[in-house]
């Protein structure tokens, strides 16, 4: 069952390979460890879930991969660990397919980590175990003239409607983030759109008893690009 | 990488250190500065500045190179002991050296709190390395062309001065371990301007690997000298542009410390060439990242 809900950006400069000598975003790398440190403390399993590069040129994973596995990696935690990577311009539709499909095999993740029914753990009857979606999305890149995509005004109103949704959590907020619309947040460089769309169905499909409540969310956009640290928890 | 590594006071180096000697003059008639550090008040000031620039190392020196009134070791003696002792107490972690060729100075400023001394006079006299050896400091061995100290060259030919240089070099180096100093504190120099012109300068700054090779750790002093004024067919007080791009091939080359007047642009290039070369990271990365 999905218990933590934490989200973080996806920005290639909180890889290791691309540090300077000094933070170019100072603290913001410490949040993201924090909010993943707090949302897996308790957790069996972890589904990561990030979306294809945009524009790749290269051989390696993903960069959302990469960069949750290096927040995990901070963690020092036993878990296991499953990637869903959704393509960036999915259709809502296979956004929420794809959300119900991981709360589905959030519920039946066994103590030993892995879905029932997986070729990681075919069969049993063990209890679910508390399951932490680690959501990479970020807002708009193109929310200042220094932005990576220049400005874009419709830029502010789009990821206003995902910082409110995430913030209402606790009130069945995110359901809200449904209503992104695909191709405007493509011509808005929102990166997060199609896995923020999937975080929506797996809670939504999760049911009442599963609301989420926010434990913290902070919210940046140091090079204008929308940067969201947030951690989302089940209430007891 | 080479496994050269290196000691200067306490700090260990390797080979990829690229380090910034500033010099500060406590002289009245020095060709750069013209005596604008020869009051006490006014070389502590810049010995404040240039740490506070980034200087790993000051380099006192208490008599210009050039030819002029003698000064005698007494008189040098009062121009820097009593001053690196003071700025020893204020600094206590700043590598200080002193340019000086006399022993009897170099035991001075060794007892005073010195750490290195730059025998800028390629070892006129002989007793300075051992003096370096009893108090286990560092010495600069330099290539001077066998020129008496405070002469200016004059009509000197080299079949080929990298090979004067590198033989000088190397001769004076193994003296030096030979005498009881720590072969991980000798540095060696090629000094430009001394007994070259400025054909020599610009050939030993265009070998420079060659220097680098020998597996010591290498010191140029560049800063507004005249084989860079005669390069561009500038005064002095215009050649930093000049100095910055022998100070950027020198260290592509791979020297290692850099006797200058400028700390702060020094700096930013020292850094940049060690970007370049992948010995340091970039200050803070953003662009195509966020």
């Amino acid at each position: 069952m999905i218990t933590d809900v934490v989200i973080v950006p996806g920005a290639p400069l909180l890889l290791p390979e691309y540090q300077g000598r000094t933070a170019a975003a100072p603290g913001l790398l410490e949040r993201c460890v924090e909010a993943v440190r707090d949302a897996v403390a308790k957790a069996a399993h972890v589904v990561v879930v990030h979306a294809t590069d945009r524009e790749p040129r290269s051989t390696r994973p993903a960069l959302g991969a990469r960069v949750a596995d290096h927040l995990l990696a901070e963690t020092h935690v036993g878990f296991s660990v499953e990637h869903v990577a959704v393509a960036w311009d999915a259709p809502r539709e296979e956004c929420v397919a794809l959300g119900r499909e991981v709360a589905e095999r959030a519920d039946h993740v066994t103590s030993g980590g892995a879905a029932q029914g997986s070729v990681l753990a075919p069969g049993g009857d063990a209890k679910a175990r508390p399951t932490t979606l680690l959501v990479v999305a970020d807002g708009s890149a193109r929310r200042s003239e220094k932005a990576p995509g220049h400005l874009d005004p419709r830029s502010h109103e789009v990821d206003g409607v995902i910082v409110e949704a995430i913030r209402g959590a606790g009130e069945d907020g995110l359901a809200r983030l449904l209503d992104l619309d695909p191709d405007l947040c493509a011509d808005l460089l929102v990166a997060g759109r199609a896995p923020l769309q999937v975080l929506a169905a797996a809670v939504g499909a999760a049911g009442p008893a599963a609301a989420l409540g926010v434990t913290s969310c902070e919210v940046s956009d140091p090079f204008g690009v929308l940067y969201v640290v947030a951690h989302l928890a089940r209430a007891h | 990488m080479s496994d050269l590594t290196f000691r200067l006071g306490s700090r260990e180096y390797d080979s990829r250190a690229r380090l910034v000697m500033a010099i500060v003059n406590r002289t009245p008639d020095s060709f750069y500065d013209k005596g604008a550090t020869w009051r006490e008040g006014a070389a502590f000031d810049r010995v404040r500045q240039v740490v506070e620039q980034g200087a790993d190392i000051v380099d006192i020196g208490g008599i210009k190179a050039a030819p002029g009134v003698e000064i005698g070791a007494d008189e040098e003696k009062e121009r820097v002991v009593d001053f690196v002792a003071a700025v020893r107490a204020e600094h206590p972690d700043l590598l200080i050296s002193v340019d000086t060729w006399r022993a009897s100075v170099g035991r001075a400023v060794l007892e005073a709190g010195a750490d290195i001394l730059n025998d800028a006079w390629g070892g006129a006299d002989p007793e300075l390395v051992e003096v370096a050896a009893e108090f286990d400091a560092a010495v600069v061995c330099t290539h001077t062309g066998g020129v008496t100290p405070r002469t200016r060259p004059h009509r000197i030919e080299y079949d080929d001065v990298v090979a004067d240089v590198v033989q000088s070099l190397v001769r004076q180096a193994d003296r030096a371990v030979s005498v009881g100093v720590s072969r991980d504190r000798v540095v060696i120099d090629p000094a430009h301007d001394f007994g070259k012109n400025t054909w020599h300068s610009v050939e030993v700054t265009r070998r420079l690997d060659e220097l680098v090779a020998l597996g010591w750790p290498l010191l140029v002093s560049l800063s507004n000298k005249d084989f860079v004024g005669e390069s561009l067919d500038l005064p002095v007080g215009e050649r930093l542009t000049g100095t910055l791009a022998a100070t950027a091939i020198s260290a592509w080359h791979g020297a290692h410390i850099y006797r200058v007047h400028e700390v702060v642009e020094t700096r930013q290039v020292l850094d940049m060439v060690s970007v370049l070369a992948g010995d340091l990271p970039p200050a803070r990365t953003a662009r195509g990242l966020a």
